[in-house]
């Protein structure tokens, strides 16, 4: 007997066309830096996706501010509870507290952009004149984006000086009328409060102040900042944190809902391609008629007439990529039905679905994974879309979302002068590169499995 | 060839008469009812509201009163539309969603074969390899990305478009939605026409025309091209039903109210008449749609036998 050469299963022979293939490898490795990102997301940020901080506003990427709370207790006998980041080492806190007064004044303009009122608290005035400095803070009606302006006087009649209005219909300025910042001392023993101080006066009671009235924090000297490094979005939350947890969501329903369509899909066309005859031509028949429903308009009445939760969306996008899936697999089996070594199994007397599930699936395994790769992105893709349309699912009491909703919410704040822009470029960026890489990888592994059927074709 | 019509034809109600009804079944399931939304209405007023839209008969009383109404034509009162009957706001709304889903099924096919026909005869240079980089990323990249990136480039920035005015959009703006919502089907169809293309320039036929001496382009448009319309031609059916689905979206990107913008208003608004009516329209399109879709594919390829 002479010994074989040892052969490489069709697998492994696989594995190595698609490492030869740059392009494919490029789009697995994206693939997996991205989902491994986003499983981990705590490790790589280090922010709570929903917290909002509406005192901060939108931040650009890369830019830091002080890391407080909403609320900030420093109250004797208990725990510091200024900001996220554990400060019960530190010995003393210090924070520095804007307790001016404002008065504020509704600037409206006309359409070309002049100052047509300047609405005060006592009635109309011609001008306004700030001479002080960081005195004054434009906010929108909404009270979401706050800016300091420097000195500057406002004429009705006249453009404004500086870039006011951004488009809106209206803004609030909001002026000092005294200026005061107070600074709160508080000692710390073993982690609790001992002390607090308001410019050398003890404070019993302690102290609570909001985040918007707060302008510097330090303890022990070292100044409490954080920083994001894609920004925050209108509402103050961290848009690097957001990406990271909604991509949970987008990657969990491209994996989830591909998963129920392989499902349905395998064992429907498995059962028609091996019962044939007559069972399969109605079966068949039934999947042609499905195929002329209009799904995503079905998708989306049951998802806004039902409310939409996860669960339901894998489902539903499940439901709607297993048609094809199912054809696939028929063609398979059909061929394969007649093969010896089915019949050999079937003499044997092994039941139906044995034959089917160990030797019909597995040997139709290279078109069903080659069609699953393709079916993720395009399953993320419907995600989107119908999170862009108001009905996807979200973690997190609604606070964490898709990456379709985060692209929506960045084309809603996108000004008319495309300020903001980051809020829509970095989600789509990172929506539109997993998606290329799934694509690139799919087509990568269609082309080492099916060596035939490679060319590039859609 | 008759005969495949006419089983088509018997079809395509059939179709209908499932969608019609899994959206009843899955308007009526639902929790809740249309005046849930609206500040608390007096018992009295919403018992007459609820007789007056016969919500207070039984289901299968309603399903028999609604599908006899269809029968005659006729797709009920709009519930959040007082006085307006849902016939009337789809005749409303149908046009401008017919314009832009045609006039981007008109450039998608247009891009989508000159540039695959062109990709494929210019195999492996520098526009190849460009234009299937464009490919992959307009089939990856969303078009309600790409929507807001041309309006703030075209509209904001260069303002070589201006927003749809009291008289309805201007040409240069509805071929920016267009475009919009053309671009993943233009990048698809270049892909299978790439692909048909370079499966049969180098058949016998080709071969034999190319030594009688017929021109290059000559082989390329009468000869090759019908071959490799094939897959683009099957990719069409399905590519009206994601045309009209992705008008959902850049309808409200670019502010067209048509049906698209109305359907996507009225699921979430849960106005049940107005819902189903828009799924039966955009249901009689799509089975239309993939009616022709077969017949031009035996007109192609006179091999496809019909049975």
């Amino acid at each position: 007997m002479t010994e074989t050469a040892p052969g490489l299963s069709p697998g492994a022979a696989a594995w190595r066309r698609l490492r030869r293939n740059p392009l494919a490898m490029g789009g697995l490795v994206i693939t997996v830096v991205v989902v491994v990102m986003c499983a981990f997301a705590p490790l790589f940020s280090g922010h709570d996706p929903g917290y909002q901080r509406h005192w901060v506003g939108a931040l650009t990427p890369g830019s830091s501010h002080i890391d407080c709370l909403r609320e900030n207790r420093l109250i004797p006998g208990q725990a510091p509870d200024v900001s996220p980041q554990d400060l019960s080492a530190a010995t003393t806190i210090t924070l520095a507290a804007d307790e001016s007064s404002y008065r504020e004044y509704r600037i409206i303009p006309d359409t070309e952009g002049r100052i047509r009122r300047i609405a005060g608290s006592q009635g109309e005035l011609d001008e306004l004149v700030l001479n002080q400095a960081a005195l004054a803070r434009v906010a929108l009606i909404d009270g979401s984006r706050g800016r300091n302006l420097a000195p500057l006087s406002l004429r009705r009649g006249e453009a404004p000086p500086v870039p006011l209005f951004d488009g809106s219909a209206a803004v609030v300025l909001e002026v000092a009328t005294e200026a005061r910042i107070a600074s709160y001392t508080a000692q710390l023993n073993n982690g609790v409060v001992s002390a607090v101080q308001r410019s050398g006066t003890a404070l019993p009671e302690g102290i609570v102040i909001t985040g918007d009235r707060i302008t510097g924090m330090e303890a022990d000297g070292r100044s409490i900042t954080t920083w994001h490094l894609l920004g925050t979005d209108i509402e103050g939350r961290a848009l690097f944190a957001r990406i990271l947890y909604g991509g949970r969501i987008s990657l969990l329903v491209g994996a989830v809902a591909t998963l129920v369509s392989l499902l349905i899909g395998v064992t429907y066309g498995a059962v028609a391609g091996y019962v044939g005859g007559r069972t399969d031509r109605v079966l068949m028949a039934g999947v042609d008629v499905l195929y002329g429903l209009p799904f995503m308009f079905l998708v989306i009445v049951l998802l806004s007439f039902f409310g939409s939760n996860i669960l339901l969306l894998f489902a539903a996008l499940g439901a709607v990529q297993w048609l094809t899936m199912a054809r696939i697999v028929r063609g398979q089996i059909l061929g394969l039905r007649e093969a010896d070594f089915v019949a050999a199994a079937r003499l044997a007397g092994t039941p139906a679905h044995i034959v089917i599930l160990r030797h019909l699936v597995p040997n139709s395994f290279g078109p069903i994974v080659v069609y699953a790769s393709l079916t993720v992105p395009i399953v993320i893709l419907e995600e989107s879309f119908l999170a862009f349309i108001g009905l996807s699912a979200s973690f997190g009491d609604g606070q964490v979302h898709s990456w379709g909703a985060l692209v929506k919410t960045g084309v809603d704040s996108l000004g008319s002068d495309g300020s903001f822009a980051w809020l829509l470029l970095w989600p789509s960026l990172v929506m539109a590169a997993t998606l290329i890489a799934l694509n690139v990888l799919g087509d990568g592994i269609r082309d080492a499995l099916d060596p035939k059927l490679s060319r590039g074709a859609a | 060839m008759g005969r495949y019509l006419l089983k088509r034809l018997i079809q395509a109600p059939i179709v209908l008469f499932l969608i019609v009804t899994c959206s009843f079944v899955l308007v009526r399931l639902a929790p809740g009812g249309p005046f849930d939304a609206e500040r608390k209405v007096p018992p009295e007023v919403e018992a007459a509201l609820n007789e007056q839209y016969h919500l207070d008969e039984s289901i299968p009383m309603q399903y028999g009163r609604f599908l006899l109404d269809l029968a005659q034509g006729d797709l009920g009162p709009a519930i959040k539309y007082p006085g307006r009957s849902v016939n009337a706001i789809i005749a409303d709304r149908l046009p401008p969603t017919l314009l832009l889903g045609g006039y981007a099924l008109a450039l998608a096919v247009l891009i989508g074969v000159t540039v695959g026909v062109i990709g494929a005869r210019l195999y492996n240079t520098v526009f190849d390899h460009a234009s299937m980089v464009f490919a992959l990323l307009g089939i990856s990249i969303p078009m309600f990305v790409v929507g807001p990136l041309l309006l703030l480039a075209f509209q904001t920035q260069w303002r070589l478009v201006s927003p749809p005015g009291e008289y309805g959009p201007s040409f240069a703006y509805l071929s920016l939605a267009a475009l919009c919502l053309a671009a993943p089907f233009a990048a698809r169809i270049a892909r299978l026409c790439r692909a048909g293309m370079l499966e049969v320039v180098n058949q016998d036929f080709a071969r034999t025309a190319r030594a009688k001496g017929v021109p290059e382009w000559r082989i390329v448009t009468v000869h090759c091209l019908r071959g490799a319309l094939t897959p683009v031609v099957s990719f069409l059916g399905p590519a009206v039903a994601s045309v009209l689905t992705g008008s959902l979206v850049v309808e409200s990107i670019f502010l067209l109210k048509g049906l698209g913008w109305e359907f996507v208003f009225s699921a979430i608004n849960r106005d049940y008449t107005l819902v189903i009516g828009t799924v039966i329209v955009y249901s009689s399109l799509l089975i239309i749609a993939n009616l022709i879709v077969d017949l031009c594919y035996g007109l192609l390829d006179p091999r496809v036998r019909y049975d």
